[in-house]
């Protein structure tokens, strides 16, 4: 339990606040899915990690459901929040600091973060991502490709100013 | 082969099944381009890997600072080197290979691969080889990030993060840290408030970090003077038990400007006792303290009688205008229990001689200062700082008055050269228009003699640093 907490709590709630957009709920979310996990008994689950990020998942939508329900009966409450809170990525990498890599991954679609985290950070396979996001490998698979493929030209893009070779080889 | 296929980056992460894998197999075997594409999204998979954990290793930086549970996270990542030395490589490997692509495309024409292999032979004259995945975690680069030795730019002129980083049309590329100017000196006459808001990131710290121990000194809008300063602790006294935040400013002579004044200014946030921190679990392993203040303002006023002009080091992204500093409306960080802020100024004297970075400023012809713009008060500065508790939307206010006892920084505290030592640190890496008379070798004296118990081992780690950064600006 304290192996998959020290393992998973970090990458836990940077996928929850990507969801929620919030750090205090994903934290929530969070703890919710560890108590979960040891009153299931699923600690001794094969795959800790597709059962962990499904949960966690499920418990961050929740969470976002609820409050697009109270929300929408306060309005000044919606543009308060509006106004003060950036898009879920872009509050993350506020907060996480990110290297310029991690930033334009914060430019992509949620669900292509999504995935991309899942299968970088966290080392899952195609079959478990889908597993965790409702979808299937194939489409995973769609995802995955295009991310990267738009990771790639972005790159291509703003990884001129990170190079001082570019003026010289434009000029050969 | 149609390149842009997914199965193809499947195959590349290694996804497909043993029928599929053989049958793209042999499409790739017969397609350079399918090739070449698989060797890129390999590469771009490795550089997210590496940015992933890189992160993680942020955030076990951040929370080894203020909780020891979470001081454990180093079994995710098996390689340390690999991370802390192979990353920047294979970063500046990646980027060396999207510009050739780039170059070959919008460039309007096209390097084949025997070229671009024929240039990794001479990498004097192209220094753009595609090194292969094994080359990338193996080898030094031939490609250096930090900029070429740029000609020293005309005062006030705007410098790109890479020196001299101009692309063809003249225009600066500035994307990837956020380009900003450094603070100028302000005269206190005119501008008598300066304002900010805390900044308790420390990012920037882990990230020239990772540079210089990758082998490369960093770009300069990577370095955040601010979020150096404050990776370090310093030994603030805990506040009254009525205030959140304890207010301390000590004031010596500027070390790389003799005749400037270096003020520095920190706050610390109230303690909060254990067992309300540990209220739930994802906190403790998360390291992220109870609030104990949100949207903490700084305000500093300057005695125009005794401050001819003065600079903020740092917090170039954090400024609020004066206005800001009353308006409840506009928000700033928030900070934990037991957090520090630090912040520096440099000031320099009304009479006093201004180094030849303060431009000098005529004698206005048609305004008369008002009889009360000098007061006659022997306070050079009065620390103002607004901040709203946690559960409040209405702010409060904290007020201290500071006098300059004259102190030389031979006597200061080993904090404040610490402190001192990390600035100028930050303004060697920008090569900042500030510089003074500090160099490297003066920065490591001043860090020895701030380095104090340092129980953590943060201080000798900068010092270790700024060894290695004098070895790479010595080139």
């Amino acid at each position: 339990m304290q192996i998959l907490l020290r393992r998973f709590e970090i990458p836990l709630l940077q996928f929850a606040t990507r969801i929620t957009g919030d750090r205090e709920r994903a934290r929530d979310v969070v703890q919710e899915t560890f108590v979960k996990l040891q009153n299931n008994g699923a600690f001794q689950n094969p795959e800790p990690a597709t059962w962990l990020f499904t949960v966690c998942r499920n418990g961050a939508l929740n969470v976002c459901r609820k409050e697009k329900r109270t929300q929408y009966l306060d309005e000044e409450l919606i543009e308060a929040r509006e106004a003060e809170q950036p898009m879920p990525f872009e509050r993350l990498e506020q907060q996480e600091a990110a290297g310029f890599l991690l930033r334009i991954v914060a430019t992509l679609p949620p669900r292509q973060q999504e995935v991309i985290q899942l299968k970088f950070q966290n080392d899952l396979s195609y079959q478990q991502i889908a597993e965790i996001t409702k979808t299937t490998a194939n489409n995973v698979g769609v995802l995955i490709h295009t991310a990267l493929k738009t990771l790639r030209q972005r790159i291509r893009q703003r990884g001129k100013g990170f190079c001082s070779f570019y003026p010289r080889t434009s000029e050969t | 082969m149609n390149i842009d296929d997914s199965k193809l980056t499947a195959y590349a992460l290694d996804e497909l099944d043993e029928a599929e894998r053989a049958a793209i197999a042999q499409e790739v075997a017969a397609s350079p381009e399918a090739h070449r594409e698989i060797q890129e999204t390999q590469m771009m998979a490795r550089l997210l890997r590496a940015e992933f954990a890189a992160e993680l290793e942020h955030r076990q930086d951040v929370d080894a600072t203020s909780k020891p549970l979470s001081a454990n996270l180093s079994d995710i990542h098996d390689d340390p080197w690999f991370w802390s030395i192979a990353r920047p490589l294979a970063i500046a490997a990646v980027i060396a290979v999207f510009a050739v692509i780039g170059l070959a495309i919008f460039g309007g024409y096209k390097l084949h691969q025997n070229e671009i292999a024929q240039a990794s032979r001479h990498p004097t004259n192209l220094p753009l080889a595609a090194p292969s995945d094994a080359e990338a975690e193996t080898t030094r680069p031939m490609i250096a990030l930090q900029p070429p030795a740029a000609a020293q730019p005309e005062f006030g002129e705007e410098v790109s993060p890479g020196g001299d980083l101009r692309t063809q049309n003249g225009k600066f590329d500035t994307s990837d840290y956020g380009h900003f100017i450094e603070n100028p000196f302000l005269p206190a006459l005119d501008n008598p408030l300066s304002t900010f808001s805390v900044d308790v990131d420390t990012a920037s710290y882990s990230i020239l970090r990772r540079f210089i121990n990758g082998g490369s000194l960093p770009p300069k809008d990577a370095v955040r003077i601010e979020e150096m300063i404050n990776y370090f602790t310093y030994d603030y006294p805990p506040p009254k038990a009525d205030e959140p935040f304890s207010i301390n400013v000590d004031i010596a002579s500027c070390p790389w400007e003799k005749t400037h004044r270096l003020v520095r200014i920190g706050l610390k946030g109230r303690e909060i006792p254990d067992p309300v921190v540990k209220k739930d679990v994802a906190q403790q392993i998360d390291g992220t303290p109870v609030t104990i203040a949100k949207d903490v303002k700084i305000q500093v006023e300057f005695n125009p009688a005794l401050v001819g002009s003065y600079r903020l080091i740092g917090y170039e992204k954090r400024r609020l205008r004066k206005e800001d500093f009353n308006n409840d409306k506009v928000d700033a960080d928030e900070i934990g229990a037991g957090h520090m802020v630090t912040a520096l100024y440099e000031v320099v004297a009304v009479d006093g001689a201004a180094s030849p970075s303060v431009p000098p400023v005529d004698p206005l012809k048609y305004s008369v200062p008002p009889e009360n713009a000098r007061s006659n008060s022997s306070e050079m500065l009065t620390v103002k700082l607004r901040y709203k508790k946690p559960e409040s939307d209405k702010s409060e206010l904290l007020e201290r008055a500071v006098v300059d006892d004259g102190k030389q920084f031979a006597n200061a505290s080993a904090d404040f050269k610490f402190a001192a030592a990390v600035a100028e640190f930050g303004m060697l890496l920008r090569d900042s228009e500030f510089k003074g008379s500090g160099t490297m070798g003066a920065v490591l004296q001043w860090a020895q003699e701030g380095k104090s118990a340092d129980t953590n081992g943060y201080r000798a780690g900068f010092l270790e640093l700024v060894r290695k950064a004098e070895a790479l600006k010595r080139g």
